[in-house]
């Protein structure tokens, strides 16, 4: 290699590297911490001050809503762990019928639309669900989805599939020849399991309990919906957003602070544990499935189904409630399409809007991921370093705090020529970046360096070295990562609310709008066709992905 | 490479741009007021007059902190029925116009200079008879404080709903004193499940989840007309007959298509949908839905909104320290 081509080689990359961190400084840390800084401002006087952060650890109603937090947070976590870890165990390790119907109904709890799973666990079993009357009949009283109880119910039903399906992931790429030696050792099977399988797929059950536990902290609409009177500090932040005073929302910032440290501390710690031990593993002894028979065989498949069938419970009753005959917001028994005639007036732009601001995301995030999981894999500076450490902080920051960011950051700034259609784009890009980074960034590493080495001692330009060569060996990884971006970013909600205006609203948006006004005909339709719209988009990544589970994740 | 990703960007983003580009003529209207509304009059008005409507909708709260973001540079030139002491309170974010036809608002309705009323909005109770277990239907204010309701009755927040406020406003204004009515509220305020929205209280109560909802007459006739098993009851006491207001946002991009669209729904036209749509009409020439009680029959407090706008930061911060206590 000749001077001029190293130098030229750091030249391209070293620019690249500046690029992505002034898009991520513009657009990522510049809003957050502007946000961040109202919550230590006064709300009166607009002076610096500690005081609403003594506020938090002072009153009783901030400190229950903490501790809801992490009560209803921690036995989400758990229960989804319960239920995922032994769906995964059986999949990978016994032969369990409809196999692929398993992992598809588990990714699309993962992709249904926000918010209206709450109402429908109501519709079944609320005080006059469905459910509960049904049991009534035989004198079963059971007891209501409402508390904090509900909330843990439907945090693991909702959750349970990003445990699930990494620890099958992990599972299936595990070496058998621990396993074997461990009972060749004298190990009866639960010792093996507890004292080898377990401590091996630890990395990757506790990076899926990690993600269920941030979710869980931030989500906004179950407590919201069944609390009743249960706060946690989601519901808490939102109140005091929605206040009509107006004025600085300095005790939403605040609390926001507080859930995101709670969340950070949590990854914190999972990275410490992971990093004390570390299992390499070489998939030349892959596991053998085992047929299991008799009752044991039938108790697992009606496990195995069972689970899947209960978490899309509530997804079947919005798509259910789109079809009853209406009369304005009452259904009114029997069935008709009232509810889609409704949403064809408006729904078309919001379809295309949707599609239109996610495509244009995904194109950035693609673009983007690519260039990054190059400089994180290939170049060990500094800057790469914390380029991968950003990269968690779109997954901690609420959606709320970040649009409000953009708003305060960007409206009427040189960057307002995007406009709000740009600004949503922007917004998308920022926060599922790096689901398309992750992504790209697992297909970069399997790939050895020598080939793009092998084009820039050839003559080629890094640029090009990088284009024709990395480019395409990564692809599936890069079409893996915009599919999962456009999956989430078609779905956002909490961001989107507060940036749109007449010309952009999306479906979520629309979805929420109708729930508040109690019309759930509407919601039904329009969550269905949203539904339709990334189920699509499941079975494109099914048909694209290698290894389709963990495309998800 | 990079600049061919640069020009990918800019061109979708310039494309984008150029797509939601504001066509003159186009009036950007931030509202509260529910869809069934909105589908009923917004065509009217653009085919009346040519001009594009813009909507945005979310709870006032969300609209009222957009404003105040956006103060620097406002993208709205109406905010379109809200509870008006939320525009009283805030009078830097509006501007004072006066809406063709105010000369024929019935009387009470004219309360502020800041605003134009759009609809009466009569205060009121859903009630679900089946879910009262065998319980009276609590006819007044006071019997909802009555601890047997506990955990039955369904209400918005009163910091982020303009109804709940004007329902807080409307008891402390129906008894004796103000205290009298805070004793009422707090037994009240014990017996709620709070609902993070106003649209969720009919819902609720129609569907056999709750026996009682605190609302708007207008939601409550929805569910009455759409066959559900509900009624509407008045309070005894007495109840808030208070206009919502619309108002011109300071600074509008398309002030005189803010004008004409506060016109217009003033008209008479406009006014008659109000009208079928379930609310009661402002103006003294249209007559109320005969599905209603006519509003003689209804005991009104003579709702003060001037003393409820005056006192909205004192009122809403009681809520919020007996909601600690109580809730």
């Amino acid at each position: 290699m000749s001077l001029f081509h190293r130098l030229r080689h750091t030249d391209f990359w070293t620019r690249v590297t500046g690029l992505i961190v002034a898009v991520l400084a513009l657009l990522l840390l510049f809003p957050i911490l502007r946000v961040l800084m109202l919550g230590f401002v006064d709300a009166d006087t607009g002076a610096f001050t500690f005081g609403n952060f003594v506020e938090v650890f002072t009153r009783n109603y901030y400190l229950n809503g903490f501790k809801n937090s992490l009560f209803v947070g921690v036995l989400g976590t758990l229960g989804a762990c319960l239920i995922g870890i032994p769906l995964a165990f059986f999949t990978a390790r016994f032969h369990v019928q409809g196999q692929a119907w398993i992992s598809t109904l588990a990714i699309l709890v993962l992709v249904a639309p926000p918010f209206i799973g709450a109402y429908a666990w109501i519709m079944m079993l609320g005080s006059n669900g469905f459910m509960t009357n049904f049991f009534g009949l035989f004198g079963i009283e059971t007891p209501t989805i409402y508390g904090a109880h509900g909330i843990i119910l439907v945090f693991t039903l909702k959750f349970f599939p990003f445990i699930y399906l990494m620890t099958q992931t992990s599972l299936n790429g595990m070496n058998k020849s621990f396993e074997d030696a461990a009972e060749n050792l004298g190990c009866t099977p639960w010792q093996r399991f507890t004292k080898i399988t377990l401590p091996l797929v630890f990395p990757a059950v506790s990076t899926g309990a990690i993600i269920c536990f941030v979710l869980a902290i931030a989500d906004f609409g179950t407590p919201a919906i069944l609390g009743r009177g249960f706060r946690t500090l989601s519901t808490i932040a939102f109140s005091a957003y929605r206040s009509e005073l107006g004025g600085r929302p300095t005790m939403a910032v605040t609390v926001s602070i507080v859930m995101m440290a709670i969340s950070m501390l949590a990854l914190l710690a999972q990275r410490r544990i992971l990093s004390k031990r570390r299992y390499a593993s070489a998939l030349t002894n892959p596991p053998v499935k085992q047929r299991m028979t008799g009752w044991r065989n039938t108790v697992m498949h009606v496990f195995c189904h069972g689970i899947v069938l209960i978490a899309m419970l509530p997804t079947l009753v919005v798509v259910y409630t789109s079809f009853l005959k209406t009369n304005g917001p009452v259904f009114i028994g029997g069935y008709g399409l009232e509810s889609y005639e409704r949403i064809l007036r408006t729904a078309p732009e919001a379809i295309s809007n949707s599609f239109v601001f996610s495509l244009g995301a995904v194109v950035l995030i693609t673009v983007f991921s690519g260039l990054i999981s190059y400089v994180i894999v290939r170049r060990e500076t500094a800057a790469a370093g914390a380029i991968d450490f950003l990269m968690m902080v779109p997954y901690l920051v609420p959606g709320v705090v970040m649009a409000i960011g953009f708003v305060t950051t960007f409206r009427g700034g040189p960057l307002d020529v995007v406009g709000t259609a740009g600004l949503l784009i922007l917004l998308y890009f920022i926060r599922r970046l790096p689901y398309g980074v992750r992504s790209a960034t697992s297909s970069l590493r399997q790939i050895k360096p020598s080939m793009e080495e092998a084009a820039v001692n050839l003559g080629a330009a890094p640029a090009k070295a990088f284009l024709v060569v990395t480019v395409p060996l990564i692809l599936p990884g890069l079409i893996v990562g915009a599919l999962m971006s456009f999956i989430t970013a078609i779905n956002e909600l909490s961001g989107t609310l507060i940036l749109y205006d007449g010309g952009t609203i999306t479906m979520p948006v629309q979805i929420y709008l109708a729930v508040l006004d109690g019309e759930f005909g509407l919601a039904g339709a329009l969550s269905t066709v949203l539904l339709v719209c990334t189920g699509a988009c499941v079975y494109a990544v099914f048909r694209f992905a290698e290894n389709r589970d963990s495309a998800f994740l | 490479m990079k600049t061919m990703f640069k020009s990918t960007a800019l061109a979708t983003t310039l494309a984008l741009t150029a797509t939601f580009a504001f066509a003159d003529g186009t009036v950007t209207v931030y509202t509260a007021v529910p869809q069934n509304f909105i589908d009923a009059l917004v065509p009217m008005y653009e085919a009346e007059t040519g001009n594009t409507v813009e909507i945005i909708k979310a709870g006032s709260g969300e609209l009222l902190n957009r404003l105040t973001a956006e103060a620097g540079a406002p993208a709205a030139d109406v905010l379109w029925s809200v509870d008006g002491t939320v525009i009283d309170f805030n009078p830097a974010l509006f501007e004072a116009y006066e809406a063709a036809g105010s000369d024929m608002l019935a009387s009470g309705m004219k309360q502020s200079e800041m605003w134009t009323p759009f609809t009466a909005v009569v205060m009121a109770f859903i009630v679900n008879e089946e879910k009262l277990d065998g319980l009276p239907v609590p006819d007044s204010w006071a019997a909802l404080a009555d601890p047997q309701y506990d955990e039955m009755i369904s209400s918005a927040r009163a910091d982020g709903s303009g109804s709940a406020y004007i329902q807080l406003a409307t008891v402390l204004q129906a008894f004796d004193s103000e205290e009298a009515g805070w004793e009422v509220y707090e037994g009240m305020l014990g017996n709620f499940v709070l609902s993070e929205s106003s649209g969720a209280v009919p819902r609720f109560v129609n569907d056999g989840e709750l026996a009682i909802g605190v609302t708007l007459e207008d939601a409550a006739l929805r569910y009455v007309e759409g066959g559900g098993p509900v009624q509407i009851v008045y309070p005894s006491e007495g109840t808030a007959i208070a206009p919502d207001a619309m108002a011109l946002v300071a600074g509008a991009p398309n002030a005189e298509g803010g004008k004409s669209f506060l016109d217009f729904m003033l008209s008479q036209e406009a006014q008659a949908v109000v009208a079928a749509e379930g609310r009661r009409p402002v103006r003294s020439d249209v007559a109320s839905n005969p599905a209603l009680v006519p509003l003689g029959e209804v005991n009104s407090v003579g709702y003060d909104s001037a003393w409820a706008s005056d006192n909205r930061a004192r009122l809403v911060e009681a809520w919020g320290d007996m909601v600690l206590d109580v809730q």
